[in-house]
């Protein structure tokens, strides 16, 4: 009969974690070391020892095995796992220029992955309802589960010998998700035109002095693909550019959020140029 | 008998474009002349250069600021940061025109990293940028007619040794760096620059055909002036050779 190992459960501490998988090298015991987004393990022959970084209530686990049992039984879960989805979930217009905006505004799709799923018939109306009532907090991380990625080492005698890297079955719903929120806003930022400034996951920020008629085609279109929008105070918006990279600072809803992200345009009309000189 | 009156020069009035602010208050009244014209002139280049709007129904400021931004030195002259940088092909102005976002834009600085802009410049665009008359010469003529010069648009002829003569004669030393490290003075100098082109031209002139035109450019990229010994150095080891013909 295997033996039941003993489990003892930390909050993160990287130097622990260290001092702890040196100690176990020394020794040249076996072990295998498991890194995730949420936790990092270490089993060993007589126990494991969990580091973690936030604790989730249960519900947040109950959450994520409704959504699982969801896709299991969605008929469009095999077409979109044999997809390819991209992850980049943020742009800024080309050529924004460095500036300081007193006011902008801020389009915020709310709820933006639960709706997705549901709208494209990925999870039932009861795993939908079960995830709107728990706080953003909790459904954030319930629904990235569906992406959880880890890394296991395994020590043999002390050393690394080999290394693995586990990922969900359903990884790539969670990546189709981005990508149905990002095109939507890359729309949006279509629109836009010259007001458009930047969009970040499932919100656009957009210049105040944007015609009326541009942001009621803005929106009609959010609200025709079946999403719910919020408009957001945003003050004191400061656009630094380092090179390729923009560094964006600004008060929303009475606190302070700071943004970083990679000018993607750059390389894209560097990319263009040089394919239009070689083709010329 | 009257004093005839010349006659008064109107500036039109312009509005302010919808939704122009500046320190977040909204504008009243007219703009001034001056930055009215640019962009009245701006915003309609495209119709005043197809003639929908026709050119004499501009003032004499518009005309100007058209005539402006409508010559290929404007055109083709781009900012990045604080500097400018010319496109002697005049191929980025038809690249960027092809892309609603970038039509018309000259200041490159939030559209290119400064890495990826140097390079385009460099290498592509203008591979002859530091070449002038002080360190390149630069042949232009019709392979069977008589071998020619290029004059820059200062006039100042791309002929290094004619160059090297005057420089010469004004007094300072001349040393050159042979291809086998050796170092020349004086006159032996102008002669083994000299024999160098000759041989890179007549390399240039066996490969073309009777009636090609020749634009063989040969810039010094490593020249020097010690203003100690009031010599000047030229290193025919580092030298860059354009056929300008094949240049994008």
């Amino acid at each position: 009969m295997r033996k039941k190992q003993s489990t003892a459960t930390y909050y993160k501490n990287p130097a622990l974690q260290e001092s702890i998988i040196r100690y176990y090298k020394e020794k040249q015991l076996n072990f295998v070391v498991k890194h995730s987004n949420y936790n990092t393990q270490i089993i060993g022959t007589e126990s494991t020892l969990k580091f973690i970084q936030t604790e989730h209530p249960i519900r947040v686990f109950i959450a994520y095995n409704k959504i699982v049992k969801d896709l299991k039984e969605s008929p469009k879960t095999v077409e979109i796992l044999q997809g390819e989805w991209s992850t980049n979930n943020f742009d800024s217009r080309n050529g924004l220029k460095p500036a300081f905006y007193k006011k902008i505004l801020n389009l915020d799709i709310s709820s933006a992955y639960p709706y997705c799923l549901w709208i494209n018939k990925l999870i039932t109306q009861d795993t939908f309802n079960y995830l709107m009532n728990m706080p953003k907090t909790e459904r954030l991380p319930a629904i990235g589960m569906i992406a959880k990625k880890s890394v296991w080492i395994t020590y043999t005698g002390g050393k690394a010998e080999e290394w693995e890297l586990k990922e969900g079955f359903y990884t790539n719903i969670f990546f189709y998700v981005i990508q149905q929120i990002t095109d939507l806003m890359s729309w949006a930022a279509e629109i836009a035109g010259d007001s458009f400034l930047f969009y970040w996951v499932d919100g656009i920020f957009l210049k105040p002095t944007i015609s009326k008629k541009k942001l009621d085609e803005i929106t009609g279109i959010f609200a025709e693909q079946g999403y719910y929008f919020k408009y957001e105070k945003v003050e004191n918006c400061n656009i630094v550019r380092d090179g390729d990279k923009l560094l964006i600072n600004m008060i929303k809803n009475g606190e302070e959020k700071p943004y970083q992200m990679y000018d993607r345009n750059l390389a894209r009309n560097f990319t263009k140029v040089l394919q239009a000189l070689e083709n010329a | 008998m009257a004093k005839k009156k010349t006659q008064q020069y109107q500036d039109r009035k312009y509005n302010y474009p919808k939704g122009f602010t500046k320190y977040g208050k909204s504008k009243t009244g007219f703009m001034p002349a001056a930055q009215g014209a640019k962009v009245f002139v701006t915003n309609n280049f495209d119709q005043i250069k197809k003639g929908t709007i026709p050119f004499d129904s501009l003032t004499q400021r518009e005309k100007r600021v058209y005539r402006g931004k409508n010559n290929p030195t404007f055109e083709n002259l781009y900012r990045y940061g604080d500097k400018s940088y010319y496109d002697p092909t005049r191929s980025l102005r038809k690249i960027l025109d092809n892309d609603p976002n970038l039509k018309g834009k000259r200041d490159l600085t939030n559209f290119l990293k400064p890495e990826d802009f140097k390079n385009l410049f460099d290498q592509k665009l203008n591979p002859t940028k530091y070449a002038d008359g002080t360190n390149s010469t630069l042949f232009d003529f019709k392979k069977g007619d008589k071998k020619g010069f290029y004059r820059d648009e200062s006039g100042t002829l791309l002929d290094i040794v004619t160059k090297l003569n005057k420089i010469k004669r004004s007094g300072r030393n001349i040393r050159v760096i042979d291809t086998k490290g050796v170092t020349h003075k004086g006159v032996k100098a102008i002669d083994v620059m000299r024999k160098f082109e000759s041989d890179k031209l007549m390399e240039a002139m066996n490969a073309a055909k009777e009636g090609d035109r020749i634009q063989l450019q040969i810039v010094y990229l490593s020249t020097d002036y010690n203003p100690f010994t009031n010599t000047v150095t030229y290193n025919l080891n580092n030298v860059q050779v354009n056929d300008l013909n094949n240049t994008p």
